[in-house]
């Protein structure tokens, strides 16, 4: 059970653009056990995104590039493989759910086929089997009349719904890893808990690790096991979710938790993170946080933090602060 | 969809009601009738007395409303008298040289529309690597030849100089393939520059969509997504593109018809302007917008049996 | 707690259409496709004002020297034709009726297809109507009927061959800017501004057409490719601009020519008119790629 499935170590997911270079991804490691949640948290831009898509080899290149790192999934590198290899892994062992439902549906092709076209590649079930398959699946993510639906086309489904579909392609090939990137963003606020509910049950059913990527912490708090959390490329805490939650110790994550509203405290205040995610494209050499701490030191401005282990469960931290308690 | 279809058809009459106003105007009042009469009879009945008899033969005296009414009776019952210059029925004319005209360009568009698929579907599947450079190289020069020269320099070279094919000329039936085969190729090098960039065009922007991220993700090869979902989403515009042109096929080449001597419609509509043959042009006119209007429903229904989004209504 | 508003990474904001021209400006082959363009420009300045007596060179014939070979003569580069006018001088000047019929079309017809398209996407109704019903008329008439007639009876001037291109040229630029209109108006940004009070004329002038500018741009330089191009058929069926040397008219007169192996016309006409189309392409190209980013990192 508690077996690593998926390791990322210093993984660098640059992209070359005309106004110069974005380190999305600066240095990144963290690992996913057998069958957990993981969450991973931070702002638009973070590079939360573009971790998941380096994972399943679809960062567009160019302009993107991986420029370092592994990632090693069942102790393979990744990052080495082939693009067929790739294709072997990609929507059986490895599969993704995408932010924006509503487009990541081919619109001139029915559901079935859509859901059924992953076993043709994986499988070698015939026509009819992969058919029977997909409609099983349409049925398991809760969606009525499943016969008819795999018929029907995306554009005569609702949001949600399309979700469930692309769920169902997901784990129709029973995935070790499942990525989620924000799959209720673009949803009502109803359907959301619905679809997470959704994905936590199936992922106890399938045994599926899932990395569950968003911005929202009530969704990280209610759903994963273990959090990394992200900032402007860089990985800058990593605990389990109850250490985290309790004992946050990077300035940005404290500010975080503490800007999230109470229930029945309306009077109290929400605190606010001053200032803006510097532009990803000229760094500034110290902690990319600098700007914006509360807490922020002198070298803190030109010199990088180290990521430093707080206790032996795993709590990690880029900070300054914790630097002394940790060497003595 | 018959509902859409009957509404669609029955637009057709202000369409062609419309058409052969703008054709009138242009003749009878930017023109001006006096300079028509003149110009459309022959040179020995250029007097007076003739241009009168002729202007009460052609109905040319009745007030204007009354001669653009003659014009929509001619063509609701089709029947254009006969051509000035040509001395023959025009339907007759027509029917003569519409198939002339579309076995010069039919062939040539089917052969055009394969070749500029299969090379923007190869610049599309090898996007941004050698053979997408040199072919959107190549594609831009043929946008920027002129017709005429290609024609010039075809001909000099490969009929007159390598006697590969006659230098112009027509015969009847199966014959005729022999004139046809080097304006086919005149017709493919000039249109395949456009074809190429558009299709490319079209495809790629299907490329860079999510849904094609999705098929990535589901771990299909390239192939599978080129050709299962790439080109059936970009069918949609291709389709129109290629449909909305068929029409045009029916008035032939201009050019290729007069330079290789090919009697089509395009050398008739350009030899009936200069002699202001009026009962030729309009039927060229009303044959032509008919079949516009009939291959733009055509489009559209096409649309709606391709993109499952859209229903006729 | 540090009170320090550190601004390192503070970029001057620039607006999208600056941006777009620095794209275009780093471009290098659109660049020197510009450069092409503006180089053209001056040629043809050169040969409207006479300098190097290209005028005179274009026009006074000189019998003693008919059919003088292309790259014989230093003072005659591309020969001499029937008439011994000089072949270069009479490409120069085609360069400006070439440019000036490519412009003057453009010029008459870009208001025409600004009124129609953004009038009848903006308010629908009746005006949409009509002005559809307009477009699909003229759509359904072969557009070069309409050119070639209008030149027959009209006469073969400058202004009515302009007018003709501009007559048939506007249709498709005012479906695309209906199209944008059609978007916009639901757009919340000309929402905001109905809310902020403003006025229709204004929406359209200020908040709408702005966002169509790059349709219109690049419809303006390519408008001068077909225009070219048609100029040439123009000559070729005997209805382009009469008394002037054209492009068009030097490549009708090659025709006849060809065959007594005088190619002086048929090389000086095509390689004038090849670069400046490949000039115009790419640069109308890259300034399409430049303006809409959205097909930008199209690789």
């Amino acid at each position: 059970m508690n077996n690593t499935i998926l390791e990322i170590k210093n993984l660098k997911t640059y992209f070359h653009t005309e106004e110069g270079t974005v380190r999305a991804v600066d240095d990144v490691s963290f690992s996913i056990k057998d069958g957990e949640i993981l969450g991973l948290v931070g702002e638009s831009g973070c590079g939360k995104s573009v971790t998941s898509l380096s994972i399943m080899g679809l960062v567009p290149v160019p302009p993107g590039k991986i420029e370092g790192g592994q990632i090693l999934f069942e102790g393979k590198d990744l990052l080495k493989m082939s693009e067929k290899e790739l294709q072997k892994i990609r929507g059986d062992e490895i599969t993704m759910i995408f932010q924006e439902p509503m487009t990541a549906l081919n619109p001139v092709s029915r559901i079935g086929d859509q859901i059924a076209e992953v076993l043709e590649f994986h499988t070698d079930l015939d026509k009819k089997k992969r058919w029977e398959k997909a409609v099983e699946m349409i049925k398991l993510v809760g969606i009525p009349e499943p016969e008819k639906r795999a018929r029907s086309y995306p554009h005569e489904m609702s949001g949600g719904m399309r979700q469930r579909i692309i769920i169902a392609m997901a784990l129709i090939q029973n995935p070790s890893l499942l990525i989620a990137d924000e799959p209720t963003t673009a949803l009502d606020v109803t359907i959301q808990a619905q679809i997470l509910d959704l994905i936590k049950k199936l992922n106890n059913q399938f045994h599926s690790a899932v990395l569950l990527i968003t911005h929202d912490l009530s969704v990280i708090a209610e759903n994963a096991d273990r959090v990394v959390v992200m900032y402007a490329g860089k990985l800058v805490e990593s605990a389990d979710v109850k250490t985290l939650f309790n004992n946050p110790k990077h300035p940005y994550t404290k500010g975080l938790l503490k800007s999230i509203p109470i229930l029945g405290k309306p009077d109290k205040k929400l605190h606010i993170i001053r200032g803006t995610v510097p532009n990803l494209i000229d760094l500034p050499p110290g902690c990319p946080f600098f700007n914006r701490c509360t807490e922020a030191m002198e070298k803190c401005e030109n010199e990088l933090p180290e990521i430093i282990s707080l206790d032996n469960d795993g709590h990690l931290v880029r900070c300054h602060l914790y630097r002394q308690e940790h060497t003595t | 969809m018959i509902h859409y279809i009957i509404r669609r058809t029955i637009y057709l009459i202000p369409i062609l009601l419309g058409a052969a106003m703008i054709f009138f105007l242009i003749f009878n009042v930017v023109g001006g009738q006096d300079r028509y009469l003149y110009n459309m009879l022959p040179k020995k009945v250029r007097t007076a007395d003739q241009i009168e008899v002729y202007r009460h033969k052609y109905g040319l005296d009745k007030p204007l409303v009354a001669q653009y009414l003659d014009y929509v009776k001619q063509m609701v019952t089709f029947n254009f008298g006969k051509s000035e210059s040509r001395k023959l029925p025009v339907t007759r004319l027509i029917k003569r040289m519409v198939p002339v005209s579309a076995a010069l360009t039919f062939p040539a568009f089917t052969m055009e529309i394969i070749i500029s698929l299969v090379l923007a579907a190869l610049c599309a599947f090898f996007r941004g690597r050698f053979i997408d450079k040199l072919l959107t190289i190549l594609s831009v020069i043929g946008m920027s030849i002129s017709m005429l020269v290609l024609i010039m320099v075809g001909q000099y070279f490969l009929s007159y100089r390598l006697h590969l094919f006659p230098i112009s000329g027509w015969q009847r039936g199966i014959y005729a393939v022999r004139y046809l085969m080097l304006p086919w190729l005149l017709w493919v090098t000039v249109s395949v520059g456009y074809d190429i960039r558009f299709f490319r065009t079209a495809l790629l922007e299907e490329v860079h969509k999510d849904y094609i991220r999705t098929a990535r993700a589901k771990g299909l090869n390239e192939t599978t997504i080129m050709f299962r979902h790439v080109l059936k989403n970009a069918m949609i515009p291709i389709l129109t593109y290629v449909v909305i042109q068929i029409p045009f096929l029916l008035t032939g080449s201009i050019m290729l018809e007069r330079f290789f001597s090919i009697p089509g419609i395009g050398s008739l509509m350009v030899t009936a302007i200069f002699n202001y043959d009026l009962p030729v042009l309009k039927a060229i006119v009303m044959v032509y917008t008919l079949f516009f209007v009939v291959f733009s429903l055509l489009t559209d229904i096409l649309y709606a049996f391709v993109d499952p989004r859209i229903r006729l209504s | 707690m540090l009170e320090k508003t550190v601004s390192t990474s503070y970029r001057e904001g620039k607006s999208p259409f600056t941006l777009s021209m620095l794209r275009l400006w780093r471009n290098r082959l659109a660049m020197a496709a510009l450069l092409v363009v503006i180089l053209y420009i001056l040629l043809a300045l050169m040969g409207e004002l006479n300098i190097f007596h290209i005028k005179d060179m274009a026009s006074n014939n000189n019998f003693d020297l008919r059919y003088m070979k292309p790259f014989t003569h230093i003072e005659h580069l591309f020969g001499t034709d029937n008439f011994g006018r000089d072949v270069l001088s009479r490409a120069i000047m085609g360069t400006k009726i070439s440019l000036f019929l490519g412009f003057v079309s453009g010029l008459l017809m870009i208001p025409i297809a600004i009124f129609f398209g953004s009038l009848s996407g903006y308010y629908s109704g009746w005006f949409d109507d009509v002005a559809m019903y307009i477009m699909s008329v003229i759509v359904a008439i072969p557009g070069m009927l309409i050119i070639l007639s209008l030149i027959q009876v009209a006469g073969r001037s400058f202004f009515i061959i302009a007018f003709a291109f501009a007559v048939t040229g506007w249709v498709g630029l005012a479906r695309v800017i209906r199209g944008s209109f059609m978007q916009a108006k639901e757009f919340e940004y000309v929402l905001a501004a109905k809310n902020l009070g403003a006025g229709d004329f204004r929406i359209i002038f200020r908040h709408i057409l702005p966002n169509v500018f790059h349709f219109i741009i690049v419809r303006f330089v390519l408008n001068f490719v077909g225009v070219i191009k048609s100029e040439v058929f123009l000559a070729y069926v005997g209805l382009s601009i009469i008394g002037v040397p054209t492009w068009g008219t030097m490549l009708d007169d090659s025709k006849l020519e060809l065959m007594s192996g005088n190619w002086q016309n048929l090389i000086a006409a095509t390689l004038f008119m090849f670069l400046f189309l490949v000039s115009l392409n790419i640069f109308g190209d890259a300034l399409r790629d430049s303006l809409d980013p959205k097909l930008k990192n199209v690789v």
